[in-house]
Formats: C-alpha cells, sequence, structure tokens
C-alpha cells in the first residue's frame, strides 16, 4: 500500500466532488410476500417496522440467538412485497435464515438477485442527478424510502441509500437485461454534473472515509451490531427479536467489549486487513479495512478497538518491525 | 374406554391451565373452552409460542383434549411441541401460561421464547 493508481484517484475525486455511479448488482435482492411478511420481519429483526408503510424503507439487522450479525438488511416497502437488499452474495444465508423462522406465517421469501440489478449513484451532487431520474423532488426523501423511476422507458425503484460521500441513491432494476441501457441513460442525464462511473478499488477508500461497516470486514457473526455501531438501526423498546435479551443485556450493562472506530496509519503503513494494534504492551485491537485515501497523506482504516481504548486521538503500536510506527484512532466518519 | 381416549395427548395441559383457559374462554363468549397452541417465529431465542380462540379446525390440525378443554394445533407447530406441556403460573410474580418444552435447548429470560 505505496501508491495510488491514477484512474482510481479521478474516480474517488469524481464522487467525493461531484457524483459518481457504480454497478452494484452483487448486493443481495429477496422479496418477502404474504399478510405475515412485514410482522415476522419485524419480529425477527432489530429495527421497529411495525408502521413500514409502501414507499416507505428501514435499515435493520438480522441477529443471531447470541447477538451476532447475520446481515445488515435495507427493507423496501413495495406495497404488495417487501424487497430486501442484502450484504454482496449474502441472499441464500438470508434467505435460509428467513426460512427457518417462518413456521406458520403466511410469508414466501424468493431470491429475485438475477433477474433485477442495483445501481448505485453517490456524491454531494447525487440528488441532482436523482431528480432527473425520478423526475420529482427527491431531495427531502428520508433514508431507504423510494419512489418509482423511469428514464427513457427503463423502469426502477430510486431508493435514499446508505453510501459514502454524502449519501446516495439506489436504482433498483426490475429487469436485468436493462442494466447496460439504465447506465449508459445516467450517465447521459448527468453529463453536465461530470457523473462518472467507478470501480470497486475506489469505492472501498470511499467506503473506509465514511465509516460503513461491510459485510465480512466489520460485519459477520464474530461482531455484535453495538459494536458495529450500528445503534440506529436497533429499536431498544419495540420487544423481543432474535437476540435482543442480549443485545438489551450489552447495552444496559455498558459491555460492549470493542468498537468500530477509524484509524490514521503512519506513512507507508504495512498495515492491512487483520493486522493486529497494541496499547501498553497489549493487544488492543485489529485492522479489518484499510486503503490509501487521495485526500490524505497517511493511509485511512476501519478496526476494531477494546472499548477502553476506543477514544480519538488514542495511539496504538503497530505489530511490525517498525516498533515506533503508531496509528491513531480517530472517530467515524472520518472528517472532510 | 377407547383406544384415543387412553393415549397420552403430545401436548398436554394442567389441571391449573386448563382452569384459566375455561375461565377466559367464558370471559371471550366462547361455547366451548379451548386455545389454539402455535409456534411462530421471533423473540430472543428464535422461536415463540402464540395462543389464541381460534379453535375453528383447519385442515391439518391436531386436536386434543384434556380436563375438558380442547387444544388444536397445526401440523407445522406440532414438530415443535411435541411432548410440551401447558401450565399456568399465578401470583404476583406468575408469568401466566408456562410451557414446559423438551424440544427446547434454549428459553430466554421472560420464558416465552426458545430455540430447538
Amino acid at each position: 500500500m505505496t501508491t495510488i493508481d491514477s484512474r482510481i484517484e479521478q474516480e474517488y475525486w469524481s464522487a467525493r466532488k461531484g457524483v459518481a455511479m457504480i454497478d452494484r448488482s452483487h448486493l443481495g435482492r429477496l422479496e418477502m410476500s404474504g399478510t405475515d411478511a412485514l410482522d415476522l420481519l419485524h419480529r425477527l429483526s432489530t429495527q421497529d417496522l411495525a408502521g413500514l408503510e409502501a414507499g416507505q424503507g428501514a435499515l435493520t439487522v438480522l441477529t443471531s440467538e447470541k447477538g451476532r450479525i447475520i446481515d445488515l438488511v435495507a427493507v423496501h416497502h413495495l406495497g404488495d412485497r417487501l424487497l430486501l437488499v442484502t450484504a454482496p452474495n449474502n441472499q441464500d444465508s438470508v434467505a435460509g435464515w428467513l426460512d427457518k423462522y417462518t413456521i406458520i406465517e403466511d410469508c414466501t421469501t424468493s431470491d429475485v438477485t438475477d433477474d433485477t440489478a442495483l445501481l448505485a449513484v453517490l456524491g454531494p451532487k447525487a440528488p441532482q442527478l436523482a431528480e432527473r431520474l425520478a423526475g420529482r423532488p427527491v431531495t427531502d426523501l428520508p433514508p431507504f424510502h423510494h419512489v418509482p423511476g423511469q428514464v427513457n422507458g427503463i423502469r426502477f425503484h430510486l431508493a435514499r441509500a446508505s453510501e459514502p460521500a454524502d449519501g446516495g441513491f439506489h436504482l433498483i432494476l426490475d429487469n436485468r437485461a436493462e442494466l447496460a441501457r439504465l447506465q449508459a441513460s445516467v450517465l447521459e442525464a448527468g453529463h453536465d454534473l461530470g457523473v462518472r462511473a467507478i470501480g470497486e478499488a475506489a469505492y472501498a477508500t470511499l467506503r473506509i472515509e465514511a465509516g460503513l461497516p461491510a459485510f465480512g470486514t466489520e460485519m459477520d457473526e464474530r461482531f455484535n451490531p453495538l459494536e458495529a455501531g450500528l445503534q440506529p438501526f436497533i429499536s431498544f423498546d419495540k420487544g423481543c427479536y432474535i437476540g435482543q435479551e442480549v443485545v438489551a443485556r450489552l447495552d444496559t450493562y455498558d459491555k460492549v467489549q470493542k468498537r468500530l472506530m477509524g484509524l490514521l496509519l503512519p506513512a507507508g503503513s504495512p498495515a492491512d486487513d487483520g493486522t493486529r494494534l497494541f496499547a501498553e504492551g497489549k493487544e488492543a485491537g485489529f485492522v479489518t479495512s484499510a486503503a490509501l485515501a487521495p485526500s490524505r497523506d497517511r493511509p485511512i482504516a476501519l478496526g476494531y478497538i477494546r472499548s477502553r481504548y476506543a477514544e480519538a486521538g488514542t495511539l496504538l503500536s503497530l505489530e511490525s518491525d517498525s516498533a515506533q510506527a503508531e496509528a491513531e484512532v480517530v472517530e467515524l466518519p472520518f472528517g472532510k | 374406554m377407547t383406544q384415543a381416549a387412553t393415549k397420552t395427548p403430545i401436548v398436554q395441559i394442567t389441571e391449573k391451565a386448563a382452569s384459566q383457559v375455561r375461565k377466559l374462554s367464558s370471559k371471550e363468549g366462547q361455547t366451548e373452552p379451548g386455545l389454539r397452541v402455535a409456534v411462530q417465529g421471533g423473540g430472543c431465542s428464535g422461536l415463540t409460542y402464540k395462543l389464541s380462540f381460534n379453535i375453528d379446525e383447519r385442515q391439518g390440525d391436531k386436536v386434543f383434549e384434556e380436563h375438558g378443554v380442547k387444544l388444536l394445533v397445526d401440523n407445522k407447530s406440532l414438530i415443535y411441541l411435541v411432548g410440551t406441556e401447558l401450565d399456568f403460573s399465578d401470583g404476583l410474580n406468575g408469568k401466566g401460561f408456562v410451557f414446559a418444552n423438551p424440544n427446547a435447548k434454549k428459553t430466554c429470560g421472560c420464558g416465552t421464547s426458545f430455540s430447538t
């Protein structure tokens, strides 16, 4: 991790300063239908979904009986069914988990990942582009709420999403065969805004900078949602859901052992995913994702840090030959 | 005595719980005292009990009678309820209807949720 590819740097700045587009069709998509679908998901997951209506949406965490993360899922209420957006390639696991707890309920879960597609637009000018695509104002659209959109005859759901670079929108396409045409239409509609298609490397840097945990690195059954900073998506007064007893106890007795934090790594640092961090000669945490950010002179990272060291300004040593190398703990998201 | 009458019901109810069901059924205006016992997803441990006074028999239901009370269990829920005894806990710290379910490997603190 020493230099940044110039193409990645350009992509990064297009998202930070203007608007960028990325194909995120590898996110899983499931549909839940039946009269009990919403009630079931409300009973199974952390968010209070009971009052969710057509056009609305929310993020909710699926947790195991031990209160560990199964997935962080965006739920969009489409009127006659729910659309769930899961972590990349995690739809089978989520569908199996939902199926396990569907006993007497009128609820059917189907995998629509291969039939549909998902395009994200992100950056400070994303709302302008989204308004053009939706053909209506979307500036005040609350997180995960959605509106129908149509451009050049291509129909999609446009949802406000949790994306880096000041947030963004998801264009969820009913027909995957129209993805290439939709991408072309988005580039055309946002030409004067400087919209640019970006790749996974630039996106990963933006994600780390925004402090958004990803499945497999910051989220899975090794972690609980309080450690991952997912409190905004947990209702503490709605009653039971799977894992609630554990999550409530951790919160009530302040027993969260580690926290997801930002890290400023030393310039030229060899630190990468899995690098261990030390304080006072003891292990204090580990790096989960690291990247070079064009906006900074030091590499940035996400990492889980033991709670006693999870304070901005704390210096931690890297497990490397350069014993003096120190990482600085910072709050998330990283400041601009 | 018929063969069916000698069989131990797959889902049992104690006299104390049955007495409570009779009282509540009467309050609900039911002509026949009874309960529908089901299992649904949810609760701290993944599965939770659901009781209702809807005792109209549906296809696939198993029907048990004990202490003058009719219990109906759908065939999906029955898998999780085989051998279960429904009791009633009253008093200041009583929990109401309580389940002794041999299939439950783990039960949450409030006792209404379990995992198998």
